[in-house]
């Protein structure tokens, strides 16, 4: 056992309940600065409406703070959960946690859907959510040791501080011997020092014997866990099997686990060959599709995108097993064995890089116009180390790169830093001073929102251009897909409750490729389903890579091909045999219905949640530039005289730039009005009273916020 | 002859490519890419990419991925 410096403050006997159907039926409440703990129960209607996962951490949230808590307030909380299913091990992508918090970057909530071992051990440990308020005064852990059935805070002093020395020591510390008993959550010193900090979520793995890592990235998660002065949250838990989430039909939850896993063994290696190459499969395509997004989502494609696909990594990745969560036949979560960083507090030394997946190789190469894949294993490595979002970094860098580009900003504001796209020493360079939170480092973790405040204010930058070309909606910087020729894609960026991130709505094949849905009522009904159902993974602690990444061979000839309606059949009868509830496909929208316009009201109590907070910037629309739009002429110039009946004949490209601006802008308003129209909220964007009521969602505090901003009908 | 799938068996040409071939497989037109001898090729690439005689192909719907 490793020795450190931990002070145990308190210890907190308790009894550990035995799982039933999927639940522990308690939460776990600890309040970081006074170290108060205490359990409380969850019943049977918190568990019928919200289910589990991000429902009830939304639920406990809502609980935990006012309207005018802000991201650092004491009473903001970090909630965790992972759902009835978490913690499955035969099933494919059963291990995952949500995270939620009040985001510093956006001021609303924010989810972020992570694997690793923690949601699973923590419910097996006794507790199906976790809520942590308070700040502590210095540095603390939590441990709950769901073998020795007790909770304990220790004073962290002389840790490390980046996230993977840390996770190592601690998993080292409390393993006893055993460390694929214990997760590890814990941040990096980048989340001390910007709104970008994301938590690092442990698995071990046996045969590598090493703390593995997943990241809950989006929204500045990290940050308010640094705040709150929470070194690491440490879980222990000793026994997985089928039985371990007591289900309540365990022969049906065998053959439906069966059935889907096997699946994935025979049809990934033919389809995206995951368990291989991870997410990488996606550069080459997004590249030849004109959806990769280069040098800050001016372009879709580069002759460099396919250096940083499958080919390259599958030669790099250290083959082997590489499931976040045990059984998992996906195993997707690769990683790079002896890696060497040229930079840095670890230059020279060989490191182990969890990664990278497709965003990061995105964000943090085509789009800042690098495309040597060690470059991006790198800033990969330093994100993770300093506990920062590789997306929001990738997206926040190249903001920074065309602002530097334009002549908005000079090297006079950058330190001296050259930012030029494709300048990668330029852009690790940025990433350390985020690390250490020093110089124009500490300005650029501050996000797109604030950095264009910033830059305007301090700088004399334009703040028009600025506002077109910081792709950054409610706060949040987007993820990394191209969507200016899919409108159903701006909108599943645009109207997704946390901010631009696609786990809600990934349409962009299905409208720009496969043109399912020419017309604006299509497009509102994907933009219902689609999130709906993708809402459902997350209440329940499940991974959606195994829904549709990987399609049965059938799945061609079956009435709604899009949906997977195989796939969804299997999960109604996994949710049933797990839980005893009696559901179909149908029923698995209505749980996500309840919970989605649930957070939707949520973000109205907190000052957003209305069409106005909706916006995109228009890069995200159309070409900004005259460079872009002539980079695409013919495509654009078709476009008018086709689509939207303009006589183009003597127009400059400047009047072409602006003619066709009008257009899109207003195809996104009228597909504002579809979607609401289509889950049941008023034009502003709000649910409606009957929308609330006929979901069962009509709690008194509900009602209020609604009538509180007009909705009375 | 280019296998597809585990099941379907399409005669070759000289000079077949990939859109050749999508446009003789039922359900060709609804994948975003393919796997060639394991390779990817996607759609926008499918009427320059060759195929060779006895390749094996795979379907990538890529339906709703991401």
């Amino acid at each position: 056992m490793t020795e450190l410096q931990l002070k145990s403050l308190k210890v907190h006997p308790y009894r550990r309940p035995p799982i039933d159907r999927g639940y522990a039926n308690q939460s776990l409440h600890i309040d970081i600065g006074s170290d108060a703990v205490e359990a409380r129960p969850v019943d049977a209607h918190m568990k019928e409406v919200f289910i589990g996962g991000k429902g009830f951490d939304l639920w406990l949230l809502w609980h935990a703070v006012s309207e005018k808590t802000r991201w650092d307030s004491p009473e903001n909380a970090i909630c965790i959960s992972s759902g009835p299913m978490g913690g499955t091990p035969g099933y494919p992508g059963s291990g995952k946690s949500i995270v939620t918090t009040i985001s510093p970057l956006t001021g609303i909530p924010v989810d972020s859907n992570v694997g690793g071992y923690f949601g699973p051990y923590l419910k097996f440990a006794g507790f199906d959510a976790l809520c942590v308020t308070g700040c502590a005064r210095g540095e603390k852990v939590v441990l709950i040791d769901g073998v020795e059935e007790k909770i304990e805070i220790f004073e962290a002093g002389g840790l490390a501080d980046d996230a993977y020395a840390l996770s190592a020591a601690l998993t080292d510390h409390f393993g006893q011997g055993k460390p694929v008993d214990i997760s590890v959550v814990s941040t990096g010193s980048g989340a001390r020092h910007t709104r970008w900090g994301c938590l690092n979520f442990t698995w071990y793995d046996s045969k590598r014997r090493r703390a593995r890592y997943k990241q809950a990235g989006r929204g500045g998660i990290g940050t308010v866990f640094a705040r709150k002065g929470i070194k690491a949250l440490v879980v222990r838990w000793n026994q997985v099997s089928l039985d371990t989430n007591h289900p309540a039909d365990r022969d049906a939850l065998r053959a439906v686990a069966k059935l889907h896993s096997k699946e994935i063994v025979e049809l990934d290696p033919k389809q995206n060959r995951m368990a291989k190459v991870g997410t990488t499969h996606l550069v080459p395509i997004m590249n030849a599709h004109d959806c990769l997004p280069v040098h800050n989502f001016r372009y879709g494609s580069h002759p460099g995108g396919n250096n940083l696909g499958e080919e390259t990594y599958e030669h790099i990745f250290d083959p082997g097993f590489d499931g976040c969560w045990r059984g998992c036949t996906v195993a997707c979560s690769h990683g790079v064995r002896d890696f060497v960083p040229m930079t840095g507090p670890y230059q020279g030394q060989r490191v182990f890089v969890d990664g990278p997946e497709y965003e990061t190789i995105a964000g943090c190469g085509s789009n800042l116009g690098i495309f040597d894949p060690y470059t991006v294993l790198e800033i990969n490595f330093y994100c993770d180390a300093y506990g920062l979002d590789t997306i929001s970094v990738g997206t926040g860098i190249a903001f920074v790169m065309e602002c530097y580009e334009a002549g908005l900003i000079d090297s006079g504001h950058t330190d001296g830093l050259e930012l030029h796209f494709g300048n990668r020493l330029a852009a690790l360079a940025l990433l350390h001073q985020m690390g250490r939170g020093e110089g124009f480092g500490r300005i650029v973790g501050q996000g797109i929102r604030r950095m264009k405040q910033i830059f305007a204010e301090k700088f004399g930058a334009d703040p028009a251009m600025m506002a077109d070309i910081g792709m950054e909606s409610k706060g949040l910087e987007f993820s990394e897909y191209m969507t200016k020729e899919s409108l159903a894609q701006q909108g599943g960026y645009g109207l997704a409750l946390k901010g631009p991130q696609h786990d809600e709505a990934w349409l962009i094949f299905l409208d720009m490729v496969h043109n399912f849905m020419p017309t604006f009522d299509q497009k509102a009904e994907a933009l219902h389903w689609f999130p709906m159902f993708r809402t459902w993974f997350s209440l329940c602690g499940l991974c959606k890579l195994p829904w549709n990444d990987i399609v049965p061979e059938d799945n061609r000839e079956t009435p709604e091909p899009a949906k997977v309606v195989k796939h969804v059949q299997w999960y109604a009868e996994y949710f049933s045999a797990v839980t005893g509830r009696r559901v179909g496909p149908d029923d698995l929208i209505t749980m996500s219905e309840k919970v989605y316009n649930f957070q939707r009201v949520f973000n109205l109590r907190m000052g957003g949640g209305r069409r106005v907070d909706d916006a995109i910037p228009y890069r995200a629309m159309g070409p900004v530039t005259e460079d872009e739009y002539l980079s695409r002429r013919d495509r654009y110039d078709g476009q008018l005289v086709e689509v939207w009946k303009e006589s183009i004949e003597g127009l400059s490209t400047a009047d072409k730039v602006a003619l066709l601006r009008r257009h899109r802008e207003a195809q996104y308003e009228q597909l504002k009005d579809a979607v609401y129209q289509r889950r049941g909220w008023t034009a502003d964007g709000i649910p409606t009273l009957a929308t609330a009521r006929r979901l069962g969602i009509d709690f008194p505090e509900v009602v209020a916020v609604l009538e509180q901003h007009g909705v009375t009908e | 002859m280019v296998r597809v799938g585990d099941r379907l068996e399409i005669s070759w040409f000289e000079g077949m490519t990939v859109g050749d071939l999508v446009d003789r497989v039922p359900g060709g037109h609804d994948c975003a890419a393919v796997r060639v001898n394991g390779r990817i090729v996607a759609r926008p690439n499918f009427h320059r990419t060759p195929v060779p005689d006895g390749a094996r192909v795979h379907l990538v719907p890529m339906i709703a991925g991401g």
